[in-house]
C-alpha cells in the first residue's frame, strides 16, 4: 500500500519550512556498474572528472516538495544563452515544463566549480553533463516508482514531476518523495536511450528564458543593485602597466573638493582611489587627482610590427614535421609573406563593473563575470583569506568577450570597500575600460613561406608566429614538411583574450595566405583547398557555402569579390565562411554585401540562440576585419572610447545566411566563437578577389585600401 | 543642490540633484529607472537611450538643468503596459533581437521612436534610425527583422 504524501514525508523527517516550497532534498546517485562499453553518460563524467575533478553534475540537481527543480553551475550568462539551453534539456531529461526550472549561476557559495565562462564549451561540458544526468535521473525515478507503485515500468508515465499508472490515474507519486528513497542502479547501456528531441528553430521552447526581463529592462545587472549606504568609486589608473608603474607625486586636494566626493587618496602602492555619492562626482574626483608615476625605460617606437621583431624570444616549436624546404625551381613555386594584425580590445556594452562590501572578515563580491572562482581566489589571496570568506556572485554580464575572466576589477572594488569603509559600486569609465593599464588582445606579427608543388599540393611550409598562440589550422591541411614557430617579443602590455580563438589572426594569416598559394599556381582557391584538406568532412561544408553564395568560380573582380576561408577549432568545431564584397577604389571603403557560413559542430540543441551566436560571431569577424584598432604610442594607449574605437554597426550589418550540418550523435560541440577568424579571412580574400591586391595589415581601413589601390 | 520638476512616464517627481548631473544617472539613482543604461558617457553607444517628446535622446549627453518641466521623458520601464509586452516588445522577444540584454532597452527606444514618426520603414530606414545603438553581441540582424515585423502590427496598440 504506497504511503501518502504525509505519511512518507513525516516517516522520514524531511522538514517544510513555512511557506512550504522550498524543502531540497538531494539526489544521491549510486554509481554506476562499470560495463564492457562506457555509456555516453559514463563517458561524459571520464572527461568531467579530468577538467574538474569531483563535480558530478547529477549532484547538482535538486528537487524541492513543489516539484521546481534547481541546477547550478559556475557557468553565467555573457550573451550566449546558456541559461535557456540548461533549461531545455533539464526539461526534457526530466519531463517537466520550462517554468520548474531554476539554474543558479556564478555563486561561489551554492554552485560546483565547473569552469569559467571561456573557450565555447558550457554546452559540450555542462549542458550535456546535466542533459545526460537528467536522463538518467529520470530512468532511475521510473525503476523507484515502479517499485513503489507495484506497476511495471511500461504502465507508467510522467506528468509534471510526478509519476503515474495509465491505468490509475490515483496512484502517483512525485520525484520529490522518490528522490528520498533508494537509487537503483543503471541498467541501461543503449545509446539510443539518450536521443535528445531537438525543438525545431522558432519553437516557442527555444526562446530565451530571460526574454521577458530583458524587453521590459527588468533584468538586472551589476550596477542596477540598489544598495543601501553604497558608495560610487573609481580609481586612478596608471598610464602605463602597473608592472612598469612606479607612483610618484599624488596631490588629491582638487578631488576632495569635488561636490559629492566622499574620500580621495593613496588605495595602496598600485591605485589611487576615489568614493562619492554618483558616478558623475567620482569622474570628476578623478580628472581632479594630479599624480605622477615615473615614466618607464621601454621602446617608443610605434610601428607595431618592428617593435614586435624587436627583441623577439622563441617561446617553442610548435610543430615540426619532415624536412621543410623552400627551392623555387621549374616543378615547386614558393611563396613568401607577412601578416600583421593591430592591437585589440573588447569593449562590452556594459563595462566590467563589481559591487563589494565587507562581510565579517571577508566580501561579498557582485560581478559580471566569466570567472567568479578566480574573483574569489584572486580577492582571498590578496586580503589573505580563506577562499571560503569571499562570497563572488555573479550577476549576468552585459556581455564579456573575454574582458570579464579575471579578478582584476572584483580586487579592485574590494580595495575601494575596504578603504572607504562602505560598500562601493566600481564603475569604470570607457576609457579605463579599454585602457586598463596596458592589457590588448595582442597584435600578431606572422612570417609565413611555402612550397607548392604544379598540382596545388603544398608541399612544405614554415611559420613564425610571434605574440599569439599557435597556428590553429594544423588540422585543416595535411602538409608533409612543416615547421610552426611560436616568438614573444618584451612589449609592455600584458595579452588580453578576445571572441574568437586563441589564434584568429593566425586563421586569417594563413587562410589569406592559401588564396595566394592558389593565386601563384592558378588553381581555384576552393579547389586549391580541397586538394589539401586532411578532414574529408570539410567537403560538405565547403559546398553548402559555395551553393549558399551561389559561387561558380573564381572570376576576375572589378570592385566586386567572393572570398571563402575554413577553420578546424579544437578538432571538434569546422567551420566554412563566404564573404561577398564590393571595393570602392576612390574612397578605399570596404561594404561586406553577404555573409554565408557552413557549421559542423555536432547536435545543435537549441537553433535559436545557436544561430544567433554564430551570426555574431561573424559579425565580430567583420569588425575586426575592417575596424578595430588600439592605437598605441609606445606604451601610451590613445584609444579612449567609441569616438576612436569603431566597431560593427547596423550600417555594417550584410545579409547572413548559415547552416549546421554534420553528425549530431556525439552530442553538442559549441559554436560561440569559431566562426570569427574564418570570417575575417574570407572578408581579407574577398578583397583580394575584388581588387587583385592583398592587404597585409589588419584592420582594413580605407585608408590602407586607397594608398594599396593608387599604387 | 538644485531642486528639479520632470515628467517622467507619465507622473511628475521632483528631486534634488546637482544641475550637471546627467539625465541617465537621475532617473537610474534618484527615480530607481535602471532600464536606461551607461555605455560609454558620450552619446556613442545609445544604451542610455530615452524619448523626450518622442525624439530619442542620448541621456547620458543630457544635464537634468537643461530639461523643461514639461518635456515628456519615457523610459523603457514607461512603455512596458502593464503585466504584459508591448508589440515591439513581442518581436524582440519572439525574433530573439537580445544577446546579452544590455543594450536592449536602448535599442527598443530607438525602435519605438522611429515607429512613432515612421510607422512603416523600409530597411535603409531602420538602420539609418538605428545606427547609434551598438550591439556587441551583434544580433543586428534579429533586431531589423524585429522592427519590420512590428511595423507590421505596430497599430492601434502602439508600440
Amino acid at each position: 500500500m504506497p504511503l501518502s504524501r504525509r505519511q512518507f514525508l513525516s516517516g522520514v523527517g524531511a522538514t517544510i519550512g513555512a511557506g512550504a516550497t522550498l524543502t531540497y532534498i538531494l539526489y544521491t546517485p549510486q554509481s554506476s556498474t562499470v560495463g564492457q562499453k562506457r555509456s555516453p553518460a559514463a563517458r561524459q563524467k571520464r572527461l568531467m572528472d579530468k577538467l574538474y575533478p569531483g563535480v558530478n553534475h547529477r549532484d547538482w540537481i535538486r528537487i524541492s516538495a513543489d516539484g521546481q527543480v534547481t541546477a547550478f553551475t559556475a557557468r553565467n550568462e555573457i550573451g550566449q544563452g546558456v541559461k535557456t539551453v540548461i533549461v531545455n534539456v533539464l526539461s526534457q531529461g526530466l519531463e517537466l515544463p520550462q517554468e520548474r526550472i531554476v539554474v543558479v549561476m556564478g555563486d561561489t557559495d551554492l554552485c560546483p566549480d565547473d569552469g569559467p565562462t571561456t573557450g565555447s564549451n558550457a554546452t559540450r561540458l555542462v549542458v550535456w553533463s546535466y542533459w545526460l544526468a537528467s536522463f538518467e535521473i529520470r530512468k532511475d525515478l521510473i525503476r523507484l516508482a515502479a517499485g513503489r507503485l507495484n506497476q511495471a515500468a511500461e504502465n507508467l508515465e510522467y506528468r509534471q514531476g510526478e509519476i503515474y499508472a495509465r491505468e490509475n490515474h490515483a496512484l502517483t507519486v512525485s520525484y520529490h518523495e522518490l528522490a528520498n528513497g533508494q537509487v537503483a542502479k543503471i541498467e541501461s547501456r543503449d545509446e539510443a536511450d539518450y536521443s535528445l528531441n531537438i525543438p525545431a528553430y522558432e519553437d516557442p521552447r527555444s526562446v530565451n528564458v530571460n526574454a521577458d526581463d530583458i524587453v521590459t529592462g527588468r533584468m538586472r545587472y551589476t550596477s542596477d543593485i540598489p544598495r543601501e549606504e553604497c558608495l560610487y568609486g573609481g580609481l586612478v589608473l596608471p598610464p602605463y602597466h602597473k608592472s612598469l608603474a612606479e607612483m610618484l607625486n599624488v596631490d588629491v586636494s582638487g578631488a576632495q573638493a569635488v561636490p559629492g566626493v566622499k574620500k580621495a587618496g593613496v588605495v595602496n602602492r598600485d591605485y589611487i582611489g576615489v568614493v562619492g555619492d554618483s558616478f558623475t562626482a567620482v569622474q570628476k574626483g578623478l580628472a581632479a587627482v594630479k599624480a605622477s608615476w615615473k615614466e618607464p625605460e621601454v621602446p617608443q617606437e610605434l610601428f607595431v610590427e618592428s617593435a614586435i621583431r624587436q627583441g623577439r624570444a622563441l617561446v617553442g616549436v610548435l610543430e615540426h614535421r619532415g624536412r621543410p624546404s623552400h627551392d623555387a625551381n621549374s616543378s615547386h613555386t614558393v611563396v613568401s609573406e607577412t601578416y600583421v594584425s593591430q592591437y585589440g580590445t573588447q569593449v562590452p556594452i556594459e563595462i566590467e563593473t563589481a559591487l563589494a562590501e565587507r562581510n565579517g572578515d571577508g566580501f561579498v563580491i557582485h560581478i559580471g563575470t566569466q570567472n567568479p572562482f578566480a574573483v574569489r581566489r584572486g580577492v582571498a589571496k590578496d586580503f589573505d583569506l580563506a577562499v571560503e570568506n569571499v562570497r563572488v556572485i555573479s550577476m549576468p554580464a552585459g556581455g564579456a568577450f573575454g574582458a570579464k575572466t579575471s579578478y582584476h576589477t572584483g580586487l579592485q572594488a574590494a580595495m575601494l570597500a575596504d578603504w572607504a569603509g562602505a560598500p562601493v559600486k566600481l564603475v569604470p569609465s570607457r576609457r579605463d575600460d579599454i585602457q586598463r593599464s596596458g592589457r590588448y588582445k595582442a597584435a600578431v606579427v606572422f612570417d609565413v613561406v611555402s612550397t607548392v608543388d604544379k598540382q596545388g599540393l603544398i608541399v612544405s611550409q614554415e611559420i613564425d608566429i610571434h605574440q599569439d598562440v599557435g597556428k590553429g589550422t594544423a588540422h585543416v591541411y595535411g602538409i608533409p614538411n612543416v615547421r610552426t614557430s611560436l616568438y614573444e617579443s618584451p612589449l609592455p602590455f600584458e595579452r588580453a583574450i578576445m571572441r574568437g580563438t586563441s589564434y584568429t589572426q593566425d586563421v586569417w594569416a594563413l587562410e589569406s595566405h592559401i588564396d595566394m598559394l592558389a593565386a601563384a599556381v592558378s588553381i581555384d582557391p576552393l579547389e586549391f583547398r580541397r586538394r589539401n584538406i586532411l578532414e574529408k568532412d570539410f567537403v560538405p561544408l565547403m559546398e553548402s557555402c559555395a551553393d549558399l553564395m551561389g559561387y561558380r568560380g573564381s572570376s576576375p573582380g572589378n570592385g566586386h569579390g567572393l572570398g571563402f576561408a575554413m577553420i578546424n577549432h579544437g578538432a571538434s568545431q569546422l567551420g566554412v565562411v563566404g564573404a561577398e564584397v564590393a571595393v570602392d577604389a576612390a574612397s578605399g571603403k570596404i561594404e561586406v554585401l553577404r555573409l554565408v557560413g557552413a557549421f559542423d559542430i555536432g547536435l545543435v540543441i537549441n537553433s535559436t540562440t545557436a544561430k544567433a551566436g554564430v551570426k555574431g560571431a561573424m559579425l565580430w569577424g567583420l569588425s575586426w576585419a575592417l575596424l578595430e584598432e588600439v592605437k598605441l604610442d609606445g606604451h601610451r594607449c590613445h584609444t579612449t572610447g567609441f569616438t576612436n574605437y569603431n566597431i560593427a554597426r547596423f550600417k555594417h550589418t550584410p545579409e547572413i545566411e548559415v547552416r549546421f550540418l554534420g553528425d549530431t550523435s556525439g552530442g553538442p560541440r559549441g559554436c560561440g566563437e569559431m566562426p570569427v577568424p574564418p570570417t575575417i579571412a574570407a572578408i581579407s580574400n574577398a578583397v583580394y578577389h575584388a581588387t587583385g591586391i592583398r592587404f597585409y595589415d589588419l584592420p582594413l581601413t580605407p585608408e590602407k585600401v586607397k594608398a594599396g589601390l593608387a599604387a | 543642490m538644485g531642486s528639479y520638476l520632470l515628467d517622467v512616464n507619465g507622473r511628475r517627481h521632483h528631486l534634488e540633484s546637482r544641475p550637471d548631473e546627467s539625465l541617465l544617472w537621475v532617473l537610474r539613482d534618484k527615480l530607481g529607472l535602471t532600464g536606461a543604461k551607461f555605455g560609454c558617457g558620450e552619446g556613442m553607444c545609445g544604451a542610455c537611450t530615452v524619448l523626450v517628446d518622442d525624439k530619442a535622446v542620448r541621456s547620458c549627453l543630457v544635464s537634468v538643468s537643461s530639461i523643461a518641466s514639461e518635456a515628456r521623458i519615457e523610459t523603457i520601464e514607461g512603455i512596458t503596459p502593464a503585466g504584459g509586452l508591448s508589440a515591439l516588445q513581442s518581436a524582440f522577444k519572439n525574433h530573439n533581437a537580445f544577446g546579452c540584454g544590455y543594450c536592449t532597452p536602448g535599442q527598443i527606444m530607438s525602435a519605438t521612436a522611429l515607429l512613432r514618426a515612421n510607422p512603416a520603414p523600409d530597411r535603409n530606414a531602420i538602420v539609418a534610425a538605428m545606427n547609434g545603438n551598438l550591439c556587441r553581441c551583434a544580433v543586428y540582424p534579429n533586431i531589423i527583422e524585429a522592427i519590420e515585423s512590428a511595423a507590421g502590427h505596430s497599430a492601434p496598440e502602439g508600440p
